[in-house]
């Protein structure tokens, strides 16, 4: 037998995603919790030897961290302290279609209010939810983060893990990446949380999560071995 | 700044036992280590140029993304799920029975070396502390890429007088981390909390060497 038949015989005998078509099936999805900040300045780069350079670093490094505590209580202060709070994702990920997007047409998709802590995603390997559902699918949003990078401008990175249980006890597939979307006008510093920087940056959340399940459904596609 | 304790767990590993920091004076249980994860990430990619604008210019879009996965990757509760299930009273040379006390917050990056006294409420009549006070991705056009993790370890006796101190950095190499463009990360970024062991662990061997050589700076 070609190898290649082989690996369609056995293909065909595992549950394929479209086969799972009972409604009974739950996608679980978490948002993240609120948004974190990066910044990567322009001296950051320079490797300091020697006493004096090595003050002068050390005076730019706290005086870089005197303006990102300033740009925070700037937004803390501000009417939306929570620009991307675990609810305000919540709400702009349910618009999406999570099921196709993901390759899981006709799952239910079930969205938690409270987001997984650190320590559950990093070492739970099973089911998150004591669900018993025939087959499971979860996306948790791990991360959300403005960054601010030097010569480069600002963007939203969002790292989302995606696994995969089927009908078994342990994820068939799973794949974790982060997505990221630049923006133009929400900012931290100076500080802009106006109508329209808020819009943008619920759209680049959008745009993050579209561009996640472009790299999953690219790497689902069969690959020569298998043709 | 004294930090409130928030976290505690039982250690079953070695003779080091996890407890609350309330409990954590009791009599029978003189001595403490207390333990704060690191707050600062950094990300340095340097090319050719050997570092400089320019290089940050070309490189500090790879450096954000690096320092994010950091920040996540090894977040204050992984930094102490790392270092806790070592054998911690063998590797720094504690005394047997020595209660593990973790902080969920870091210290403010900036007091690390001016605050010269205990950095808890505790009274323990035998204190320690040790402070995870950098975490460091490199990338050198050289050397490649590593992961350096800067621990401090102070020894306080019976009082708020530092008795010891070491200092120093760990480092090893990173095979995974950064992941490629459009690959799974996962295992990436649990690469860094391998490393992060790996740098405690190498500089624990060397922080034995000097608590061996250590003279009592104090009666």
């Amino acid at each position: 037998m070609q190898p290649s038949f082989l690996l369609l015989a056995l293909a065909g005998a595992l549950p394929a995603p479209e086969a799972a078509q009972d409604a009974t099936c739950e996608l679980h999805i978490w948002p993240g919790a609120g948004m974190t900040s990066v910044r990567q300045r322009g001296f950051e780069s320079n490797r300091s030897a020697g006493l004096i350079p090595e003050l002068i670093r050390e005076a730019q490094v706290d005086g870089a961290a005197r303006a990102d505590a300033r740009a925070a209580a700037g937004l803390a202060a501000s009417e939306t302290p929570e620009p991307l709070a675990t609810a305000r994702q919540r709400d702009i990920l349910s618009e999406l279609s999570w099921a196709e997007m993901l390759g899981l047409t006709g799952y239910r998709t079930i969205f938690h209010d409270t987001p997984l802590d650190s320590r559950t995603i990093r070492t739970v390997k099973t089911r998150y939810v004591q669900s018993t559902a025939p087959c499971y699918a979860d996306l948790v949003v791990d991360d959300v983060v403005y960054s601010r990078e030097y010569s480069r401008g600002r963007n939203l990175k969002t790292l989302f893990r995606f696994r995969d249980f089927g009908d078994g006890a342990a994820p068939r597939r799973s794949f974790g990446i982060w997505a990221q979307t630049k923006l133009t006008v929400f900012s931290l510093d100076p500080l802009d949380v106006s109508a329209p920087a808020l819009d943008e940056l619920a759209s680049a959340l959008r745009s993050n999560a579209a561009a996640f399940s472009d790299l999953l459904a690219r790497r689902q596609q069969p690959t020569a071995i298998t043709r | 700044m004294k930090r409130h304790i928030r976290s505690a767990a039982l250690a079953i590993s070695g003779l080091a036992l996890f407890a609350a920091g309330g409990a954590a004076a009791q009599a029978g249980a003189p001595c403490e280590l207390h333990i704060w994860p690191a707050e600062r990430m950094t990300s340095v990619t340097t090319g050719l140029l050997g570092g400089g604008l320019l290089d940050a210019a070309l490189h500090s879009g790879k450096d954000a993304s690096n320092k994010a996965s950091l920040a996540s990757a090894l977040d204050s509760p992984s930094q102490l799920d790392a270092l806790k299930p070592l054998d911690l009273t063998e590797l720094l040379m504690l005394t047997p029975g020595t209660v593990i006390v973790t902080h969920d917050t870091p210290l403010e990056r900036k007091t690390m070396n001016k605050v010269k006294t205990r950095r808890s409420d505790s009274t323990a009549t035998c204190y320690r502390e040790l402070i995870v006070a950098d975490v460091f991705y490199q990338k050198a056009a050289i050397y490649g890429r590593s992961l350096k993790t800067l621990f401090m370890l102070r020894d306080f006796g019976a009082d708020q007088k530092i008795d010891f101190e070491y200092k120093a950095w760990g480092g090893n190499g990173l095979k995974l981390f950064p992941p490629k463009e459009g690959e799974d990360s996962i295992a990436a970024l649990d690469e860094l909390v391998t490393v992060f062991k790996r740098n405690f662990e190498e500089y624990a061997a060397n922080a034995r060497k000097g608590i061996a050589a250590r003279a009592p700076k104090k009666s």
